[in-house]
């Protein structure tokens, strides 16, 4: 087991750096240039300061020098300045955003599957009843409706119409943890609420179930025991993968909110061109879900024993 | 000139001075309106033609633009010693909040608020101060300089600086802040993206471009002593105040510099010399500034904190109407009917005129716009009064000729103008008649109707236009957004067959207008392709015109030939709106009593506001 998960663990270093070369090509192949100013009404740099920013920022040598140059940094965790945030450094960015955008992550995460697992557990119980096609109803609306729309929703009806929350923003106290939670929570509620209902109806048709109820077990101790134990493998198998996007951060729900998380920079920083920055958030999420994967493989023989780990 | 002080009656120094606020990228629209206010009519005039030329032209004046007699302007060597400090204290109605603070949001998380650095740094430019600073007016009074004075031909200035103005952290404000903050934003190492801005001091370009045997020492500023700054400069620029006072011209706190390097500008590290300092950085949340007590003129500021929230505009009215800020600068059109008709939000609504004119360019050079039918029948099929108060929500007003409302010379519509421009379907289509599209058939393939990226609200006039076209006319358009700098070359070589564009008055004159916008001789390009000969000779006798009467009717004429052609069909004059809370009082107002916004000029707005209790 420790052996496998170390062989696993190791295979993630190849993999980022193979990342990172692709980021880094498709990077430098994208037109725009981060020589350019971000205010809106600015207008194009003359030649010569372009000029003088690029030997700032090390963009006038080669590529495949910059390429190599940057691997050797990041190897001792230095990601180098943001070109758009000129007063620190990536690593600092990271280092103070990275842990809100976890946090934030990790309460959406746990609402996603407080709520999401049992209404999907409801829903294939009651299956084509009208707890069903509530459960349907919310699960749509949670994947349809975008999360920038529903927070703009959430503000105006519990901060505005009803004040339950005081503020419409912020990341000061406990009060403002709760409306970006319920934001970024309702999609992966939908769609974890559907995964499991699909699952526990197939397995609800098989024969070992009906061998249960013939051995006279109550609804409750079959669903629990035989129906979710077997009906979970496929939800945990998406957790990973979205526990991995959720914990780096919602572009959308984090600017609206103003909670100083690192999702706002995997939009921002490309639209900025700003290379470190973009690099660092896609090695960032890289990891993440690289490790995610084998969390949940892990996991997977615990559910599931004919899965053990070779 | 004689008189090089006056520079703006100086074509070489306006230009140079225009080259100068290219280099930091200043719209040309503020910088003719800014020179304005300081040279009149003719200060406008030679900016504009500056403008027009570009930086290496000859600086003749322009021929064609004779201005009216000059207003007494008001000469920046009369400095005296008691200077107007621009909050002039008002009696504020009511009693005045015990906490003065002012709420209003960032956009976006600052890059930094190294001004010294780059201008376009996007942080809170209240935390320097310049040698000057410009009033709601655009004029330069003393800040830092108590007064300063040229020699004969105002090739070298001497700044005196003020003995009572402290940095944040207690260290006086000398010369030598100056004299080494400039070199900073000059020296090729800080990569300072807009250096050109001071390339009007000697050797500074030759030092910024590292240019051999130029070093740090040869560039022309100098401290004379703790609180004489001598800059010498390229040749006469009587104009330099104004460059001393733009922010571009800001200081930097040296030992922060020297000790935190490019995070100098971290709350924790920063040194502020302005009226307000930053004391929180709260990076993504919230920026907050602090009165600085040791600034000179702190007695007269009434605010004592502003805090300022990074909200993006997807959510600031939320923010606003949760009374989490105190203005609002910048309002969303989908919400401005809410906005207005709600009891509350309507009485702190602020709208600005932009003083422009949004209008549509059926090129005669493209099929099937070569046609004078097509074009007039074009006119009468666009719905000017839908699109103000169905799309636009009425912000904005109807136009039926070029200047905007409130702007002289404005032509009032009258029965001629109507007849030219009304919304009349059958009309119309009656003009279509004996063309190839009679019937609203046979448009050739692939129209298209574009303009530039510039916001919601003219993209949504631009697709009203195309379904009214439609409609009436049985046109097929496609809308085509285009990337902003590229759509403008494109317009300028005559090669978009239909344009939807705007123009903003630079200064309230139509020379700025059906001038320098239609007159096809102007040797510097034309905007658009439509030439008339009688059109160019109206508004040509019109700028040199003394009798307002006949100016009046001389542009009123050449207005009508442009329509009778519909060389341009003229929808809407864009408003913009925000929102202030009521306890805010003593506005920063311009002569006409206009309220002033803070923008990239005129910035100094803290100074003013004061908070009611509330």
């Amino acid at each position: 087991m420790a052996q496998y998960i170390a062989r696993r663990l190791l295979m993630v270093i190849p993999t980022l750096i193979a990342i990172s070369l692709i980021t880094f090509i498709i990077m430098h192949a994208t037109p725009g240039s981060p020589l350019q100013p971000r205010a809106p009404q600015a207008n194009p740099l003359p030649p010569a300061a372009q000029e003088a920013l690029a030997r700032k920022y090390g963009l006038d040598k080669p590529l495949w020098q910059q390429y190599l140059t940057y691997l050797r940094h990041i190897f001792t965790l230095d990601f180098g300045y943001s070109y758009q945030y000129q007063t620190r450094e990536v690593r600092d960015i990271m280092a103070s955003t990275l842990p809100i955008s976890l946090h934030l992550g990790i309460m959406a995460m746990a609402l996603a599957i407080l709520v999401g697992i049992p209404l999907g557990v409801i829903a294939a119980i009651n299956q084509n009843g009208p707890v069903d096609y509530l459960c349907s109803f919310i699960a749509t609306l949670g994947v349809a409706v975008p999360n920038f729309i529903l927070a703009l929703f959430l503000i105006v009806l519990l901060v505005l119409l009803i004040p339950v929350i005081p503020r419409t923003g912020g990341w000061d106290s406990p009060i403002d943890w709760v409306l970006p939670t319920i934001a970024l929570a309702l999609g992966p509620i939908g769609i974890i609420a559907r995964y499991t209902r699909a699952s526990m109806v197939e397995v609800l048709r098989q024969d070992f179930i009906r061998t249960a109820y013939a051995k006279g077990l109550s609804d409750r101790q079959v669903i629990l025991r035989h129906v979710l134990k077997n009906g979970l493998i496929p939800p945990i198998t998406i957790l990973g993968p979205m526990f991995a996007a959720i914990g780096t951060g919602s572009p959308f729900v984090e600017k609206i909110f103003r909670v100083p998380g690192m999702g706002r920079f995997f939009v921002d920083s490309l639209i900025a061109r700003d290379y470190p920055m973009i690099m660092a958030v896609i090695l960032i999420y890289g990891a993440f879900l690289a490790i995610m994967n084998i969390i949940v493989d892990i996991l997977y023989g615990i559910v599931d024993p004919r899965i053990r780990l070779a | 000139m004689s008189d090089k002080l006056r520079w703006w009656e100086d074509p070489e120094q306006v230009a140079l001075l225009w080259k100068r606020f290219q280099a930091v990228n200043l719209d040309r629209r503020e910088f003719v309106r800014f020179v304005g206010a300081v040279g009149g009519t003719t200060g406008a005039a030679l900016a504009m033609a500056a403008c027009q030329r570009g930086p290496e032209a000859t600086p003749t004046p322009a021929a064609a633009v004779t201005p009216p007699p000059v207003p007494t302007p008001t000469p920046p060597r009369a400095v005296g010693p008691t200077p107007t400090a621009a909050p002039t204290p008002t009696a504020a109605e009511g009693e005045l909040a015990p906490e003065q603070v002012f709420r209003t949001n960032m956009e976006r998380d600052p890059q930094s608020f190294d001004f010294n650095r780059d201008l376009y740094c996007e942080g809170d430019s209240s935390c320097f101060a310049m040698l000057g600073m410009f009033t709601p007016d655009l004029e330069v009074v003393p800040d830092i300089a108590e007064r300063w004075e040229p020699n004969e031909d105002a090739s070298v200035w001497t700044f005196y600086l003020r003995k009572d103005t402290y940095w944040s952290n207690g260290d006086p404000v000398t010369a030598h802040d100056y004299e080494w903050s400039w070199k900073r934003q000059l020296d090729p190492a800080t990569a300072a993206p807009y250096a050109g801005f001071l390339y009007d001091i000697k050797n500074a370009e030759a030092f910024n471009t590292q240019k051999p045997g130029v070093t740090r020492d040869d560039v022309g500023v100098k401290a004379l002593d703790d609180y004489t700054l001598q800059v010498t400069l390229e040749g006469p620029r009587g104009y330099f105040p104004i460059l001393a006072a733009y922010i571009a011209a800001a200081p930097a706190h040296r030992p922060s510099v020297e000790k935190y390097g490019d995070k100098w500008t971290e709350a924790e590290n920063i040194v502020c010399n302005g009226p307000f300092k930053l004391v929180r950085w709260e990076h993504d949340k919230i920026v907050v500034l602090e009165k600085n007590e040791k600034y000179w003129n702190a007695k007269n500021i009434t605010l004592q904190r502003v805090e300022r929230p990074i909200i993006p505009s997807e959510a600031v009215l939320q923010a606003y109407e949760n009374n989490e800020i105190d203005w609002m600068w910048r309002g969303p059109l989908g919400q401005l009917d809410r906005v207005r008709s709600d009891p509350k939000l309507s009485k702190e609504y602020q709208q600005f005129n932009l003083y422009g004119t949004w209008y549509l360019v059926p090129d005669p050079n493209f099929e099937p716009y070569n046609l004078k039918e097509v074009r007039r029948a074009m006119a009468h099929a666009i719905d000017r009064e839908t699109i103000v108060k169905q799309v636009l929500k009425g912000l904005a007003t109807v136009a039926y000729t070029f200047n905007p409302p409130g702007m002289p010379y404005y032509i009032e519509l009258d029965d001629k103008i109507r007849e030219l421009t009304e919304y009349n379907p059958d009309k119309a289509r009656q003009w279509l008649k004996g063309t190839p599209y009679e019937g609203g058939k046979n448009w050739p393939k692939g129209l298209t109707l574009t303009h530039r990226e510039e916001g919601d609200a003219p993209k949504a006039a631009a697709a009203a236009i195309i379904q009214m076209l439609k409609e009436v006319l049985g046109m097929e358009l496609e809308h085509i957004v285009g990337e902003p700098r590229e759509t403008y070359e494109r317009m300028w070589k005559h090669e978009i067959p239909l344009m939807w564009v705007r123009w903003y008055i630079d200064y309230p004159d139509p020379a700025n207008t059906l001038f320098q916008v239609w007159y096809s001789k102007a040797p510097t390009g034309h905007r658009h392709s439509w030439a008339n000969d009688e059109f160019d000779r109206l508004v040509l006798q019109a700028n040199g015109e003394q009798d307002p009467q006949k100016r009046y009717q001389l542009y009123y004429q050449a207005q009508l030939i442009q329509l009778e052609d519909a060389a341009a069909i003229y929808v809407y004059n864009p408003w913009n709106y925000g929102l202030m809370k009521p306890w805010v009082t003593n506005l920063p107002r311009n002569r006409n009593g206009d309220f002033t916004p803070e923008w990239n000029i005129f910035i100094r707005h803290y100074d003013y506001y004061k908070i009611l209790k509330h």
